[in-house]
């Protein structure tokens, strides 16, 4: 197997309403990837891109204002996985040698929605029952805070590190560091889960650059790349387990354990969900999660830091973007450690998921692991 | 939009009664909801269409304060367990009071009623509360 490096990383900061169209976003970030993987038009042998509600052929769209016209373009849909299974794929092709060098891009412009939950199928059961994300990340919680003892505060104190780490991040959408109160104080969406523990809408775009070749800067290999559907069927709400299925076949890919991941950037559509999503990935057991995050492990200074980019929580969730935005944030943390921050890093771990459908517990996982050189 | 009917092949009226159909593998067993052409545990093709148990309990909760198309705020949705192992989601006609573990059962009803038309189709009542 071929080592897909990634070269290049580009991305747009997240907003709520962001001028321009997708071609202009993802064009945007795509150019900041090429350029700074110091390769040229002439070199990219294929274009990926996720998205999800804008409209046909986004790749061909976008490649048409970058000059890659002419070659493969291919668009890939799976929610809020998208441009995660862009990048899955990207990496495959390269490592089997069906290509050399490809740009990878994840776009999304929410905004044209003006606001509110994100649009689900429409014709799907669940969803014309009223079922939105918040009500299912809602009943997870619920079930969770039940199973677990843990509390509403344990709830929102994921969202009191995460917002505190986007007020750092200037491509972050949401850029205000709230106080515990002030997370549990704000409007009700789906009881447990209260505003602030509830990511937003917005606009944005990322974009790498794979490839086979090793640039001239610290390089950063895909050591794991994986992804699966969910199942069907009465699963435990408290639990995640295609989260834990796909991680387990990471783990193994990279050769490494839940204690070697030194930077994680983890789907935290809701708060709950990074508490899942700590005992699914396998950094502490079952109903442990709130005591991990109270022991610091999990901040930014922390020995595995967790959404330092802010999470979905606060950098936004561009849906189509965001599978993408976590490698962004990951490669330049493992490319560029700040010592202030804890010291050389070298591996980090991407999850992204996607859901919204009758029956499954998630309809997508994607899990990526990077090593830096 | 004209009114519409949610997933007609998936329930069907006896009498007053709503009764909500699943398929039932002849093969492994399994139950299916709502109904499938395979069988998703063993790939068996020969189903047969069987009714589900009105009544089951409420595994977990929550009242959203977001208003959907049709749909005004406050409004509560559920997963629901029958005895047949089935967990099914979906809206709670009331649920002041209802806790995990309390008895529901599907009747039908309007589950969205805006500029955009009707979808109508089940939900879940709660067992024993007043009309």
């Amino acid at each position: 197997m071929i080592p897909a490096q990634v070269l290049g990383v580009g991305m747009t900061p997240f907003a709520r309403r962001a001028e321009g169209t997708v071609e202009d976003l993802a064009a945007a970030a795509g150019l900041d990837a090429l350029v700074s993987s110091g390769v040229t038009a002439a070199d990219v042998d294929a274009v990926y891109c996720g998205n999800v509600y804008g409209g046909m052929l986004p790749a061909q769209r976008i490649a048409a204002r970058l000059g890659l016209t002419g070659r493969p373009g291919y668009n890939l849909e799976a929610a809020c996985s998208s441009s995660a299974v862009a990048f899955h794929l990207a990496v495959h092709a390269v490592r089997t040698g069906l290509y050399d060098t490809v740009l990878v891009l994840g776009v999304e412009k929410l905004s044209t929605f003006g606001g509110g939950t994100l649009r689900l199928n429409p014709d799907d059961l669940d969803v014309a029952q009223g079922v939105t994300m918040p009500a299912v990340y809602a009943m997870r919680a619920r079930s969770y805070l039940d199973a677990t003892g843990a509390t509403v505060e344990d709830l929102a104190e994921v969202a009191v590190k995460n917002r505190g780490n986007g007020a750092r991040n200037p491509r972050a959408q949401f850029r205000a560091a709230p106080t515990l109160p002030e997370v549990l104080e704000s409007r009700p969406v789906a009881d447990p889960l209260t505003l602030l523990q509830c990511t937003g809408s917005g606009d944005g775009a990322a974009a790498a650059v794979v490839s086979r070749h090793v640039g001239d800067r610290r390089p950063v290999t895909v050591t794991a790349s994986r992804f699966s559907s969910g199942t069907t069927g009465a699963h435990d709400l408290a639990r995640e387990p295609l989260t834990s299925r796909v991680v387990a076949d990471a783990y193994t890919d990279a050769g490494i354990t839940a204690d070697d991941v030194d930077v994680i950037e983890l789907h935290d559509a809701f708060s709950i969900a990074e508490l899942l999503y700590y005992e699914a990935l396998g950094l502490c057991g079952f109903g442990e999660a709130p005591d991990l995050l109270r022991s610091g492990r999990t901040r930014r200074d922390g020995r595995c830091a967790v959404n330092r980019g802010g999470g979905l929580l606060a950098r936004g969730h561009p849906i189509g973007a965001t599978g993408l935005a976590q490698v962004v944030e990951v490669v330049e943390w493992l490319r560029d450690p700040p010592e202030h921050d804890g010291g050389r890093a070298d591996t980090g771990l991407t999850h992204c998921t996607g859901g919204g459908i009758t029956g499954y517990d998630h309809a997508a996982c994607s899990i990526h692991v990077l090593a830096g050189g | 939009m004209p009114d519409s009917v949610l997933a007609p092949g998936a329930w069907r009226r006896d009498g007053a009664d709503l009764v909500l159909l699943a398929t039932r593998c002849r093969r492994c067993g399994e139950r299916t909801f709502p109904p499938v052409r395979a069988c998703p545990r063993c790939w068996g093709t020969d189903l047969a269409e069987v009714p589900l148990p009105r009544r089951g309990t409420v595994h977990a909760l929550t009242v959203t304060h977001v208003a959907a198309d049709g749909i005004a705020a406050p409004y509560a949705v559920a997963y629901v367990d029958l005895p047949d192992g089935s967990r099914l989601c979906g809206r709670l006609e009331r649920w002041d009071g209802v806790r995990p573990g309390d008895a529901v059962e599907a009747v039908g009803g309007v589950l969205r009623d805006g500029p955009a038309g009707t979808v109508t189709g089940w939900l879940f009542r709660p067992v024993g509360a007043d009309p």
